[in-house]
């Protein structure tokens, strides 16, 4: 079956999440990973907001973590000092999602401050963003392949993901692994030196093209492998039961 | 004095509120987040009031602290980012911190958190595993707002963030009862840590309800804790209230649209706020009859 890069990237996300984890996303393409993992092969997945909703079952996300549509279904209401402060500080969010402006070559993460043509443009800024880079067992960052959303260091860090190559515990931050899921590739960090390299390259993407598409030179491993498809099952349960507007591009 | 006197004595109107409980230069702590349960009402009485120098202490910005930020009212932000989702940004915020027109700490959700809930507690600091590393704690180190500490039975690493007392929360709710307790339905967000962190509680509600008309084990604020209760239906339009209404999609749109540039916030601000005499006055000019039914009937197929 043919799919489009953002199925890819769905289905990608969703394979790194485990039958009974525990999950933190926002909504957007994170959500439609959190939900295709729930309904193949993560039935006891948990998925939390930051604003204290648990387990929603919607048919429709709207515009985001504050839109009522977001919360319908929820199995549980609570609040942020529980999902921020007990589950994530806690520890227990196995797999925290986010979206950034820009992510740099130690996986830095920006999503505050951009200098545009030598003028400066504030965008959301951290939101629970921080606190998921900072605490979450495995840290995954979805972001569009160009130069300017992965360049060689973040114009301003919202969250510190190996800050200069440095082992994050070491730095005093618990988070774990950062894993970057692009339209092109699946990124990770070089055990040593905690620089972006090549995890997979997505089918039909050249080597060639994720190195021209990534503002620093990205560590090429000497294997390359290429993403797994979407089986037609995952394809077949995202376009049934998962809104496109979750993940598809306006 | 018997518990119905003590609500009479709490029950106001808006003016009321603002009057008694919030002055020039004070602190004021809201619950709201992006385009939901925004203290839309009190922040429109509080810019007609014309109060100046406020400082604003809310974990995700929203709609409302944009508009006092956009109104003039501000002198400083405690935040810990914020949207009104898809439908925009706030400008008025992000503009403040690029041409630094006022003080704005940016901190992390769960570093905000954890300021009320330290507050709360009655602590003057809070530890979190939170922003280590981050340029936004590096620029709070310099502003004195936070700094490293290390753990003293265990070594590890922590930032240590100043907590709030702020002097006010401003917090619109679904409804109170007879005896003054208030219910929060729908996710709680950090609302019970806003209210015990503050020194007075003000609430907006949707309505006041007999006493045990709601089963007392859903009492979020209870009334000791709770100094001023405004009945205030529609309190939180434009934004949603888990319920009983969706929030008006066109409406902050055409907000976010004005992106705070001068002249169309400005006009946003006389049409909507300065230039109505009352939040009633506000509801009637903007929302039609049908479309406050439309945003209630879709909120209660919501819940």
């Amino acid at each position: 079956m043919g799919y489009t890069p953002e199925e890819l990237m769905v289905v990608t996300g969703a394979r790194e999440i485990k039958d009974g984890d525990n999950v933190l996303v926002g909504i957007g393409l994170p959500m439609a990973c959190a939900i295709l993992a729930k309904k193949t092969h993560a039935p006891r997945a948990n998925i939390f907001f930051e604003n204290g909703v648990v387990n929603p079952e919607s048919t429709d996300y709207g515009v985001g973590l504050a839109d009522l549509k977001a919360w319908a279904g929820s199995s549980y209401f609570t609040g942020a000092v529980e999902v921020l402060g007990f589950m994530l500080q806690g520890g227990r969010i196995d797999v925290g999602f986010v979206g950034v402006l820009e992510v740099d070559m130690y996986g830095n993460v920006n999503s505050s401050l951009v200098s545009a043509g030598g003028k400066l443009r504030h965008f959301t800024g951290s939101g629970g963003g921080n606190d998921i880079v900072s605490s979450a067992r495995k840290v995954i960052v979805v972001t569009r392949h160009e130069v300017r959303k992965l360049p060689e260091r973040v114009f301003f860090i919202t969250s510190a993901g190996y800050v200069n190559g440095m082992d994050r515990a070491a730095l005093g931050i618990r988070g774990g692994d950062i894993i970057v899921i692009s339209n092109m590739a699946v990124l990770r960090f070089d055990k040593m030196m905690k620089r972006m390299t090549i995890r997979s390259i997505h089918p039909g993407i050249t080597v060639e093209e994720v190195v021209n598409n990534t503002g620093f030179p990205v560590e090429l491993p000497e294997k390359i492998h290429t993403t797994p498809e979407p089986t037609d099952n995952e394809l077949r349960i995202l376009r049934e039961k998962i809104p496109k507007s979750l993940y598809a591009r306006e | 004095m018997n518990a119905l006197k003590e609500v009479e004595l709490k029950l106001m109107d808006l003016p009321d509120a603002v009057r008694r409980f919030i002055v020039d230069g004070s602190h004021i702590a809201m619950a709201g987040f992006a385009i939901t349960r925004n203290a839309m009402a009190i922040a429109h009485e509080i810019i007609r009031h014309g109060r100046r120098g406020l400082i604003v202490s809310e974990s995700i910005g929203d709609m409302a602290l944009d508009l006092m930020v956009g109104a003039g009212v501000v002198k400083e932000v405690n935040y810990g980012g914020g949207s009104l989702d898809r439908l925009g940004r706030i400008d008025c915020v992000n503009r403040a911190i690029v041409e630094k027109r006022i003080r704005v700490n940016e901190y992390s959700n769960f570093s905000m958190v954890s300021k009320f809930l330290g507050g709360a507690l009655g602590l003057t600091f809070m530890p979190t595993k939170s922003m280590i590393e981050s340029d936004m704690f590096k620029i709070l180190k310099d502003r004195g707002e936070a700094t490293e500490i290390v753990c003293p039975f265990t070594g590890e690493k922590y930032i240590a963030l100043k907590t709030l007392r702020p002097d006010v929360a401003i917090i619109h709710a679904q409804a109170a009862d007879t005896d003054g307790n208030i219910y929060i339905h729908g996710p709680k967000f950090d609302i019970k840590e806003v209210a015990f962190a503050s020194n007075r509680v003000v609430v907006t509600v949707e309505e006041v309800v007999p006493k045990d008309r709601i089963s007392h084990d859903l009492i979020y604020i209870p009334s000791y804790r709770v100094d001023a209760i405004v009945p205030r239906p529609f309190g939180a339009y434009p934004t949603n209230l888990y319920g009983y209404y969706y929030h008006d999609e066109e409406h902050i749109r055409s907000y976010a649209r004005t992106q705070c540039e001068d002249e169309p916030f400005r006009k946003y601000l006389e049409d909507h706020v300065l230039g109505v005499d009352s939040f009633d006055e506000f509801l009637r000019k903007t929302v039609s009859p049908e479309k406050m039914l439309r945003l209630i009937y879709l909120a209660k197929t919501l819940v």
